[in-house]
C-alpha cells in the first residue's frame, strides 16, 4: 500500500512539474517537488522502502527529462545518502532543521544541475538570471517544504493507522 | 585487513568517479533516444494531457464564457487571421527575394506541399533549466525523430524522442538546440544557438558582413532538419568585440515558447535528421 502511495504522489509531481508550471506563471519558479519526498524518505523512512523509490524516480525524471541521462538521479541519490548521513548525528523528530534541510537540497541540486552542465559543455555560460532563478526557488522551498513534508508525513501515518484497522496482518 | 569505515570512503570515492564519468558521457550527447525514455513517455503522458487537457477546459470556460464572450472569440480569430497573413506575408517575401535571385534562370520549381500534423503541447520538461515539451502525436500519427516542429510564427524546435502517441519536442530555446539560418534581407549565414535565458543567438557570423537590429532570420535549410525560408526570430542585438573574428548577435525568437499550446510538425518535408544511436 506504501509503494502505491508513493507511487500516486510521485505521478502527481510529475504531472504537476510538467503540466501546471506551463499553464500558470507564478508556478514557473518551482523547485523540484521530488526533493521534498527524498528528505521525506530520507528522514523517515527505512532504506528498504526509500533507496528503491529514490532510484526508480530517479531514472524516470531522466527519461522524462532533455537533460544529461543520470542528472536526477544523480541529484537524488547523493542527497539521499547526505540525508541517511545526518539522521546518525541529528535528531530528526526535531522538525526546526527541516527548512534549512530543503533549502541546502534545493541549491545541491541546481548546483548539480548547472555544474554538470557548464563543466562538460565548455561552451554553455551560467545565465545571469541563474541567481534570481534560485533565489526564487530557494523562497518557495522554504515557504512549502516543510509545510508539504510534515502534511505528507500526518497523511501516510493515518494511513497506515487506518489500514491497521482493517487488516491486522497489515505491515 | 580494511577497516568498514576505509571501505565505504573507497566505495563512495569509486561510486563518484563512476558518476562523474557517466554525467560526462552522456553531456556530450542529449539527444540518444533510449527504451526508457519512450516508456517513461509512454506512461507519464497520458496524464500530462489529462490534466493539461482539464486546465485548458477550465481556463477556456473562463475565458469564452465570463469574460467577455463575444470579444475573446472575435480576439482569437483575428489573432489567428493576423498569424496566418504574417505566415504568408514572410513566405511572399521570400518568393520575391528568391525570384530577384532566380530570374535569369527560366526553369521554376513548384514550391512544396509541406504534410504536417498538428499537436498539442501537453507537458514540459521538469527542469527549469531544459527546454523541451512533450506533444500529444507520436510514431501512430507519422511523428518521428528529427522531424521539424513549427507555429506560424516561426521554428519551434525538433522532435528527439518519440513513442506510440506522444513526442518529446527539444525547443530552439534549448542550449543544446542548433539550426542553420540567414538573414532575410543579407542572406548572411550562420547557426543558431538557444541559450539559459530563452533567447538565442546566431554564432559564426563573420565581422565584415553587416547585420543590423531588426534583420530577420530564416532557417537556410543546408542543416538538413528544417525547411528553407521558415522564420526564426529577429536580430535585438549586434555586438562587435574588439578581437576575434565573429560578431555576437542576438536574436528574439518569434515564437513565444512560454504560451506555446499548439504546433506542427513537418511530416514530409525532408529526410528526418539522423541521430547517432547510443
Amino acid at each position: 500500500m506504501t509503494y502505491l502511495l508513493y507511487t500516486i504522489v510521485c505521478l502527481l509531481v510529475v504531472v504537476f512539474q510538467s503540466t501546471l508550471s506551463m499553464h500558470f506563471a507564478i508556478f514557473g519558479g518551482m523547485y523540484d517537488l521530488f526533493l521534498l519526498f527524498v528528505v521525506y524518505l530520507g528522514f523517515y523512512r527505512t532504506i528498504q522502502e526509500g533507496f528503491p523509490f529514490v532510484i526508480l524516480f530517479g531514472l524516470a525524471m531522466d527519461a522524462l527529462s532533455s537533460g544529461p541521462f543520470g542528472l536526477y538521479l544523480t541529484s537524488y541519490f547523493w542527497l539521499y545518502v547526505s540525508i541517511l548521513g545526518m539522521t546518525r548525528f541529528m535528531r530528526v523528530s526535531n522538525n526546526m532543521i527541516l527548512p534549512l534541510v530543503v533549502v541546502c537540497s534545493v541549491l545541491f541540486q541546481n548546483i548539480i544541475f548547472l555544474g554538470t552542465m557548464t563543466f562538460f559543455v565548455p561552451e554553455v555560460k551560467i545565465p545571469a538570471f541563474f541567481y534570481h532563478n534560485v533565489v526564487t526557488q530557494l523562497l518557495w522551498s522554504v515557504i512549502m517544504g516543510p509545510v508539504l513534508i510534515l502534511l505528507f508525513r500526518r497523511v501516510h501515518l493515518a494511513l497506515e493507522k487506518w489500514l491497521k484497522t482493517f487488516q491486522p496482518e497489515y505491515r | 585487513m580494511f577497516s568498514k569505515k576505509m571501505i565505504m570512503i573507497v566505495g563512495a570515492i569509486i561510486l563518484i568517479a563512476v558518476n562523474i564519468i557517466i554525467l560526462s558521457v552522456n553531456s556530450q550527447d542529449r539527444t540518444p533516444s533510449t527504451r526508457t525514455g519512450q516508456v517513461a513517455l509512454f506512461f507519464i503522458s497520458p496524464f500530462q494531457e489529462f490534466a493539461s487537457n482539464g486546465i485548458r477546459f477550465v481556463q477556456n470556460i473562463w475565458r469564452n464564457y465570463f469574460d467577455l464572450v463575444g470579444i475573446s472569440q472575435e480576439n482569437d480569430n483575428l489573432v489567428k487571421a493576423l498569424k496566418i497573413a504574417n505566415e504568408k506575408n514572410n513566405s511572399l517575401r521570400e518568393l520575391e527575394l528568391s525570384h530577384s535571385r532566380l530570374q535569369s534562370l527560366l526553369e521554376f520549381k513548384p514550391d512544396l506541399k509541406r504534410q504536417v500534423t498538428a499537436a498539442a503541447v501537453v507537458g514540459k520538461d521538469p527542469s527549469p533549466w531544459l527546454k523541451t515539451v512533450v506533444i500529444d502525436k507520436g510514431t501512430d500519427e507519422g511523428v518521428q525523430r528529427g522531424m521539424p516542429v513549427v507555429t506560424p510564427d516561426g521554428i519551434a524546435g525538433l522532435v528527439i524522442d518519440a513513442s506510440t502517441g506522444y513526442a518529446k519536442v527539444l525547443l530552439i530555446t534549448d542550449q543544446n538546440s542548433a539550426v542553420d539560418a540567414l538573414t532575410q534581407s543579407a542572406r548572411v549565414r550562420g547557426v543558431v544557438k538557444g541559450e539559459f535565458s530563452g533567447k538565442l543567438r546566431l554564432d559564426y557570423v563573420l565581422r565584415r558582413h553587416d547585420i543590423t537590429e531588426g534583420d530577420i532570420i530564416i532557417s537556410s535549410g543546408l542543416d538538413g532538419a528544417f525547411p528553407k525560408g521558415l522564420r526564426i526570430g529577429y536580430v535585438h542585438e549586434v555586438n562587435k568585440p574588439n578581437s576575434g573574428i565573429f560578431q555576437e548577435v542576438s536574436v528574439t525568437p518569434y515564437v513565444d515558447f512560454e504560451k506555446l499550446e499548439e504546433v506542427l510538425v513537418i511530416i514530409d518535408s525532408l529526410e528526418p535528421v539522423k541521430f547517432s544511436e547510443p
